[in-house]
């Protein structure tokens, strides 16, 4: 993985006047505020999903094994690696994720489209939840590109294939909705940080 | 060559015969065949071997010869194996084989009698042609050839087909399969089912075969197991542990059996449906399964399985279960616009399947041959529906409507004639316009290709008071505007109007009813002209014209106002434009009558005039009668009058008080009566009509009426009171009730009475029941009093006076009146006991007479001696020398006591308070009717007494008799206290003296009855005392002081003459001395004639 390393001092001299200062923070806190949004979305929605699709799922002591999901980079790291990570760096990550994301929820509103046709509050979770993603990555593009941080390069069209079981599809949905909140967890957590730094 | 079976016993015959010459020829040659065994496999040809010694056989040569009985044949052959192949005879066949060395020399020769008995029929091994598993159905086809070419004719085969499963083989099922041997080869299938995921573990097959040939006299026996064709469970790559099967369908239920398929270093943590484990069978190294048996139906999104595997790795699979479609119900298939027909169905019960697993519906049509795949949400639609097109020159479906989805279809099928089952839709743009008071124009737009039906249009025309359908039918164009009109409308009606249509050929179903449009009708001129009434003035030369409001329905508009003009012969006298609401006015007639006519106007014009003449015909002898109350009406009658020739007319005040609000009804002039209805006609008012006859030449007044529609108890008691009493009767009298207050026609009086305290709780007479409760009901009108008799003295009763109507009793009006005392009861009551207490009286009276001389020692000595004192020591026959005493004796009076005293004028007069108690009247008759008794108690000078009764009528002899001194009963002579009353100044100088002897009668009895001139009556007739009996009253000290003492009083009285019926004594002397006034039960009295006797 490509790693970038940018220094505060960077950071500021980039920011170099208070007026772009100023539009720095408030992009900051808007994003911040819609990092609340999608924390809080983000659980109800795997919340939400884990009930439509019966038992193991909707056990509470349900934890499966972690499975990687094409394309979407693994949270996995620890909070204190995470925090040990650069701003640009955490940036580039959550960039990353967020340019993901949509995808696969789209994806997962497809399949259950077919199996809980009805569950129509589930429906509207999904879609909502894809909005916000591209919001946040629209967001986060912003604060980079003030920041000065190089965008990541967009991911890579990958051949989108969908689980071939019933079975399959609701656990890669359901590792989808775990990790859209994880990663919700971490914009935030990377959010409060920048706004702390950048206040309005 | 078997098909004769004649021919096929045959070798059976043969066999049979060499059965007993079956033997061997052994030679003793080591090397010699021994133990021949022959077997079929075709039934054609039979292979025979033997043994034979090991040792000397290499380089050794047979030479086989057989010989067939039947048919007779020989062949030789020669062979280096030891087995050889002959052809099946049907006989026994000798079968000679011979040893040969290297160099043809026969070193031992064997000969076999083979039957064919001994033969064996086994058939050739079957082959598996082909094993393919299906493992979406988790079924094995199996292909084999049944190799039927081999035989020469048809035969029965039986298979035997053995499924294993696992690697350790194990037997799952073995199943026989039937078929016919058709002397030509056939590929034999069969498909097996298994309850298990064929990936589960390998699954292997082998069949054997057994012919059935009846005729064959041999054994019989299966062929040996085919070679054994296997299909492999699925194998997992490490860490993709997989749960079969994989999202089956089934239904509710079934018993399903799931796999778990794991790398063989994983181990099986547990495996669970939906949120309960089952019991976990191992099929081998990393294969699991477990039996779910009787699923339910399941949610949406399915039932999972999962195992759960360590370490840490879960896999499984989602069960769908839910039911096979129903069979479409209700289908029906209309068409609304002639472009598609619409069917619709009711899919019953719910397949519980969701996604691509959800029924699929296709309509079919058979005509045109097209489907049509209807897109149908299951979830939420209860009643589906479908469109197809509709096709140009074609009227005849024949629809087909299938259900499927992955358990199963179902269909149902209609066959419609499309311009039978038209359903338009609503009308649209619907719009009414009116320009006439009974047109309106309608327009309305229906969407379709209605070309080649009809319509048929119903209107509905309502107002507020009536509803109507008017039915318009009209040609079917496309897409068009469609028209009617509405007529015989009313003229000024707000009108509600809508439509809807349908096709008038065949008529199927109404459409939904358009918008509804209201519109008024314009306004024309009022039906006719108004009622009409008029009155004349009784002071004046006015008139005063009435007329009625028109109904809405006749004044077609709104009423501005009513033209009243006054004729003369074409003339018009004057004319006056009363506007609304006014519904009468005065027109001044300047002393000339004329025709009064009125018009009513409104915007659309006027109405025809009505007209009545102002002539008032003098009428005479106008009698008064009564209408009767019908409940809702007022029933009246009058007299035909045949003068009358325009009809009669009814004229009231409908207020029934003043102001009078006039109101009036005509009738044509055949009838004599009506029931008058108005709706301000009140229960209990009086109302008073005149009928007036229209004759030629004016109105008459034919006869007045009262009447009440209805008639209602009166609203007030009559008031009365009571005018007189007695002891046994009461006089009532009662005044009218005001004629308002009567609210009917008074009908009479009831008058109840009963007897009653006033003051105690007094409900009504009618409620109480009492048995002593009389009534009496007064009709007469004109009587206003009743008296009311054969009632009980001193006693209280109660009265209640109601009036009564025909709508019943009013309310009462009560009071309490007590009769006076029964007199004579009360004689009655007090004369007993008196009467008693007399007796007791004499009687203690007497016992001290005869013992007086004992008395007055004891108590009263001419001198006292203590020691004397009888009181201290009574003796027993004190009074038995006594007993001889009569009760009164005259002679021993002294004459010395006795004084003849003048009357004086001015004796005191002891004005006793008590002896004008009216109590005291009633007790002199006593006296009077016990003459003993005085006699008796007189003891002081005890006279003679003469008793009231012999007084009445004395003996004439007696009056000329020696003198003598004879008693008055002083109370004989008593007057009633009236009489002392009345003559209070009596000059007792001038009444004393001579006067002649009359006759005193004095009846006590008629007291109560006695008038003046009674009295004065008894004074003039018979004796009179030489004296004022008055002032023997007076002066008589035995004057009655109480009703106690009065009994012995009764027994004193003065000595007088029988003569002159003086007295002797003068009463003063009593009155003296008080204590004589009152001694009857004195014991002085006693003593003081004691000396005289």
């Amino acid at each position: 993985m490509e790693v970038l390393t940018v220094d505060r001092a960077n950071l500021l001299s980039s920011a170099s006047n208070s007026s772009s200062q100023q539009e720095l923070a408030t992009k900051v806190e808007q994003t911040h505020r819609l990092t609340i949004l999608l924390k809080h979305c983000s659980e109800q929605l795997l919340a939400e999903y884990v009930r439509h699709q019966g038992e193991p799922f909707s056990s509470p002591d349900f934890q499966p094994p972690p499975m990687a999901v094409p394309g979407l980079p693994s949270p996995s790291v620890s909070p204190e690696a995470w925090l040990a990570l650069g701003d640009g760096e955490q940036l580039r990550h959550l960039a990353m994720a967020y340019a993901t994301l949509p995808r696969l929820l789209a994806s997962v509103q497809q399949q259950q489209n077919e199996l809980n046709p009805s569950a129509s509050e589930l429906h509207q979770q999904l879609e909502a939840a894809v909005r916000q993603c591209r919001g946040l990555a629209g967001n986060l593009e912003g604060i980079m590109g003030a920041l000065g941080v190089s965008s990541p390069p967009p991911p890579s069209p990958s051949p989108s294939s969908l689980p071939t079981s019933a079975f399959l599809a609701k656990l890669s949905g359901y590792h989808v909705c775990r990790q859209h909140r994880d990663w919700a967890r971490r914009s935030h957590d990377t959010l409060v940080l920048l706004s702390a730094k950048y206040p309005l | 060559m078997w098909d004769n079976p004649s021919l096929r016993c045959l070798p059976a015959i043969a066999f049979l015969y060499l059965l007993s010459l079956i033997c061997s020829q052994e030679t003793g040659f080591p090397g010699a065949p021994q133990n021949l065994k022959c077997v079929t496999h075709d039934l054609n040809r039979t292979i025979c071997s033997w043994d034979a010694a090991s040792s000397a056989s290499h380089g050794l040569t047979y030479k086989i010869c057989y010989v067939n009985r039947e048919p007779s044949s020989s062949e030789c052959i020669e062979t280096e194996e030891k087995r050889v192949d002959v052809p099946v005879t049907t006989g026994s066949t000798n079968i000679v084989i011979t040893t040969l060395n290297a160099s043809g020399t026969p070193l031992a020769s064997e000969t076999f009698v083979l039957p064919m008995e001994n033969v064996s029929f086994i058939p050739f091994t079957p082959q598996i042609l082909s094993l393919s598993p299906d493992f979406s159905t988790y079924t094995l086809h199996l292909k084999w050839n049944d190799t039927g070419s081999v035989f020469q004719y048809d035969l029965d085969a039986h298979w035997q087909i053995q499924i294993l499963h696992k690697e350790t083989m194990e037997t799952v099922t073995l199943v026989n399969y039937d078929s016919k041997l058709t002397s030509k080869d056939t590929i034999l299938s069969w498909n097996w089912t298994s309850d298990m995921p064929l990936e589960c573990t390998s699954h292997s097959v082998k069949i054997r075969c057994y012919i059935n040939e009846s005729f064959f006299a041999g054994r019989k026996e299966w062929s040996e197991w085919s070679p054994i064709k296997t299909v492999p469970g699925k194998d997992v790559d490490p860490g993709n542990a997989v749960v079969f099967p994989e999202d089956k369908v089934v239904p509710v239920g079934s018993n399903m059996t799931f796999c778990c398929l794991y790398n063989e270093e994983e181990c099986i943590r547990c495996m669970k449906y939906g949120s309960r484990s089952y019991p976990v069978l191992h099929l081998s190294k990393g294969r699991s399964a477990i039996k779910v048996q009787n699923v339910n139906a399941s949610n949406s999104s399915g039932a999972n399985v999962w195992c759960s595997l360590l370490p840490d790795i879960i896999a499984g699979t989602v069960l769908f279960v839910g039911y096979a479609p129903d069979k479409p119900q209700n289908l029906s298939c209309e068409t609304r616009t002639f472009i598609i027909i619409t069917c619709r169905w009711n899919p019953g019960r719910p397949t519980r399947l969701s996604g691509h697993r959800e029924t699929q519906y296709i309509l079919s049509e058979r005509t045109s041959r097209k489907n049509v795949t209807c897109s149908i949400n299951e979830l939420n639609e209860k009643e589906h529906h479908c469109d197809f097109p509709v096709y140009t020159d074609q009227q005849i479906y024949s629809f087909t409507l299938t259900a499927s989805n992955p358990l199963g279809q179902a269909e149902s099928s209609l066959f419609i004639d499309i311009n039978q089952r038209v359903n338009l839709e609503t009308p649209d743009k619907f719009t009414v316009s009116i320009n006439s008071s009974t047109n309106a124009h309608l327009s309305w737009y229906i969407p379709g290709n209605l070309t080649q039906i009809r319509l048929l249009c119903q209107i509905e025309i309502s107002n507020s008071s009536s509803e109507q359908l008017q039915n318009v039918s009209m040609a079917g164009a496309e897409n068009s505007n469609y028209r009617a009109t509405a007529d015989a409308l009313r003229p000024y009606t707000m009108y509600t109007f809508r439509v809807r249509c349908s096709a008038s050929e065949h008529f199927w179903k109404w459409s939904e009813w358009s918008k509804e449009q209201k519109l008024m009708t314009l306004e024309t001129s009022p039906a006719r002209g108004p009622d009409i009434w008029r009155e004349r003035n009784p002071v004046g030369e006015t008139l005063r014209v009435f007329w009625k409001p028109l109904l809405r329905s006749e004044a077609n508009g709104e009423i501005v106002s009513h033209e009243v003009s006054c004729c003369l012969q074409e003339t018009m006298l004057q004319a006056q434009d009363v506007p609304v609401p006014l519904n009468s006015t005065e027109i001044n007639l300047g002393g000339s009558d004329c025709v009064i006519s009125v018009v009513a106007k409104n915007r659309g014009g006027s109405s025809p005039p009505s007209r009545i003449s102002s002539v008032d015909l003098p009428s005479d002898n106008v009698k008064t009668e009564l209408a009767i109350a019908t409940g809702d009406g007022i029933y009246i009658s009058w007299h035909s009058d045949p003068s009358v020739t325009c009809g009669y007319t009814v004229k009231w005040c409908s207020s029934g008080s003043e102001p009078c609000s006039v109101d009036w009804e005509t009738f044509p002039s055949n009838a004599t009566d009506a029931v008058l209805k108005s709706a301000m006609f009140q229960p209990g008012v009086r109302y008073n009509f005149s009928v007036y006859g229209c004759k030629h030449n004016g109105y008459q007044l034919l006869q007045n009426i009262v009447g009440y529609m209805k008639e209602l108890p009166p609203r007030v008691a009559p008031r009365f009171t009571v005018e007189e009493t007695s002891s046994d009767s009461i006089l009532v009298k009662w005044e009218d009730i005001p004629v308002e207050d009567c609210r009917g026609f008074l009908r009479g009086y009831v008058l109840y009475f009963a007897k009653g305290e006033k003051g105690t709780s007094k409900p009504s007479f009618m409620e109480e029941g009492s048995p002593e409760l009389l009534v009496k009901n007064i009709t007469d009108l004109t009587k206003k009093s009743l008296r009311i008799l054969d009632l009980q003295g001193k006693t209280s009763y109660r009265l209640d006076l109601r009036a009564y109507t025909v709508g019943g009793l009013g309310p009462s009006n009560d009071l309490y009146v007590v009769t006076k005392e029964n007199s004579m009861g009360l004689i009655i009551a007090i004369l007993i006991p008196v009467a008693v207490a007399v007796v007791l009286g004499v009687v203690t009276s007497i016992l001290c007479y005869r013992k007086r001389e004992w008395i007055k020692e004891t108590f009263y000595p001419d001198i006292p001696n203590p020691e004397n004192s009888k009181a201290l020591q009574f003796q027993k026959n004190i009074c038995e020398g006594n007993t001889a005493l009569k009760t009164l004796e005259m002679n021993p009076c002294t004459p010395n006591s006795v004084e003849v005293v003048e009357t004086q004028s001015t004796v005191p007069k002891i004005e006793d308070t008590e002896m004008k108690s009216p109590v005291v009247e009633y007790e002199i008759p006593e006296d009077g009717s016990d003459p003993e008794t005085g006699s008796h108690v007189v003891v002081s000078y005890c006279p003679p007494i003469i008793e009231e009764e012999e007084i009445s009528s004395p003996p004439v002899d007696e009056s000329g008799e020696s003198s003598q001194v004879i008693y008055i009963d002083i109370q004989s002579m008593y007057q009633p206290q009236v009489n002392l009353e009345e003559e209070p100044d009596v000059n007792f100088l001038t009444s004393a003296g001579y006067k002649p002897q009359m006759q005193l009668s004095v009846n006590a009895m008629k007291m109560e009855s006695h008038s003046p001139t009674e009295d004065d009556l008894d004074e003039t007739a018979g004796y009179r005392p030489q004296a004022n009996t008055n002032a023997w009253k007076l002066d008589s000290p035995d004057s009655p002081i109480s009703i106690e003492s009065n009994n012995e009083n009764g027994s004193f009285g003065s000595p007088c003459s029988i003569n002159s019926r003086q007295f002797l004594i003068p009463p003063k002397d009593y009155e003296d001395s008080p204590s004589h006034n009152n001694t009857g039960w004195s014991f002085t009295n006693f003593f003081q004639n004691k000396p005289n006797d």
